[in-house]
């Protein structure tokens, strides 16, 4: 008996050791690290094609289905690191009334409840919540030519979509050419301009020339 | 879950067939060791390269004769690597910035034979070899940043290991400290691997269970 309780103690240790003792990576995870940037784009698009463009005064709020348009400092952040980003890459900045070749959309993503949105259908999937009015193009629909085919969002995200204007009346809808999503934790209380920053880094083609 | 459930159910097993085996005084025995554990080949160079302090193994052995002895054996070995910040393009024009953290736990089952050519007489230390099969399972999780993915599996798995068993007593050699070295080859063909390939230390102690 006295041997049994030996062993009883030594398979209770190595069943600890099991349940225990495995690492679990999303301990060793800084905020920033459990973060990703994702982007993906038009390949038939030349970039350079562009050389204005105009990003919009407050940020989109995608809640579990629902819209809303919002700015809080921390929305007007991720706007001004967008347009300096755009800047950095030779676009030019104008008006939305004088003709940009680019519009610039931002949108926080939640999704809590038990659907699960996938990322390329939110553009057309939630009534109309970023309407194309906004770009002087009411009663047009958004396309994006490409998707993420893995992704769908369950936690926020924040995402940067170029859109593409110039090109809006001859194709008869507003094609999205480039979207930049951040997802993980900390989004919106990080470093607005470092998560902006590692989008455009990624994305060279974005430029002018 | 259910890797550890199945571990603590092989484990269970071990331990309530004990009182049969125990029958025979000296024959029957329990090791209990700590590992490490090197990736080789597809495994170090496709997943993860680093070297896994984190292993244990315990094997029941019933001695058939003082020289030979058959044991079954389990335990478990966790893998990590977290990779720094950098780009991947996953599909198409899609890239992916991201920390990527990839781990493997495997938990095997192995039949195992054990031979010690000088097992017939008392000495300071008594070598051996071994040589085992069996099936691992196999938990594999990578995460991107925070996201992970998983999957778990069993496969095939082969061992073969050499080492020394320095016995507590000179006159009773079953029992003592032992220190060794194996080779495992597990069959997994999937997630981009072709093999779990690996090349370990262990060193533990045996003693009676009766």
């Amino acid at each position: 008996m006295k041997n049994n309780h030996i062993l009883l103690a030594g398979f209770l240790v190595l069943a600890g050791f099991i349940t225990g003792c495995t690492k679990e990576p999303l301990n060793n995870l800084t905020t920033e690290e459990s973060r990703i940037y994702m982007t993906n784009y038009d390949s038939t698009v030349n970039f350079s094609s562009y050389k204005t463009f105009s990003i919009s005064d407050s940020v989109t709020v995608v809640n579990n289905g629902r819209a809303t348009r919002e700015l809080k400092a921390t929305d007007q952040a991720f706007i001004n690191a967008a347009k300096n980003q755009m800047k950095a890459t030779g676009y030019t900045e104008v008006g939305k009334q004088n003709n940009p070749d680019v519009g610039v959309n931002i949108t926080r993503i939640y999704n809590t409840s038990s659907g699960v949105l996938v990322y390329d259908n939110y553009y057309n999937g939630y009534g109309g919540y970023n309407d194309p009015y906004y770009w002087g193009y009411g009663g047009y629909n958004y396309y994006m030519p490409y998707g993420y085919a893995t992704y769908t969002i369950r936690e926020g995200a924040l995402s940067v979509d170029l859109l593409d204007l110039k090109n809006a009346a001859a194709n008869n809808k507003i094609d999205i050419v480039w979207t930049g999503l951040i997802r993980g934790s900390g989004i919106f209380s990080g470093d607005a301009n470092a998560q902006i920053k590692t989008l455009y880094d990624q994305s060279p083609y974005l430029k002018t020339n | 879950m259910k890797i550890y459930a199945v571990a603590l159910s092989v484990l269970a097993t071990m331990l309530f067939t004990t009182e049969s085996f125990s029958q025979a005084p000296n024959k029957v025995q329990f090791q209990l060791g700590y590992n490490i554990s090197a990736p080789l080949n597809s495994f170090k160079n496709d997943y993860i390269s680093n070297t896994s302090f984190n292993g244990v193994t315990g094997q029941l052995t019933y001695a058939i004769s003082p020289a030979f002895s058959l044991g079954l054996q389990s335990g478990y070995q966790d893998y990590y690597q977290k990779y720094g910040r950098a780009i991947y393009h996953t599909q198409g024009n899609e890239v992916v910035s991201a920390v990527i953290s990839n781990s493997m736990l495997v938990v095997p089952l192995l039949v195992n034979g054990t031979y010690s050519p000088m097992g017939k007489k008392p000495a300071i230390i008594q070598p051996y070899v071994s040589a085992g099969a069996g099936v691992s399972m196999v938990s594999y999780k990578q995460y991107l940043g925070e996201f992970p993915t998983s999957s778990n599996s069993a496969a095939f798995t082969a061992s073969a290991g050499a080492g020394i068993l320095v016995p507590f007593n000179r006159n009773n050699s079953n029992t003592g400290f032992k220190l060794g070295a194996s080779y495992n080859y597990a069959a997994y063909n999937k997630n981009g691997l072709s093999n779990l390939n690996t090349i370990g230390a262990n060193a533990g102690v045996v003693f009676n269970l009766k």
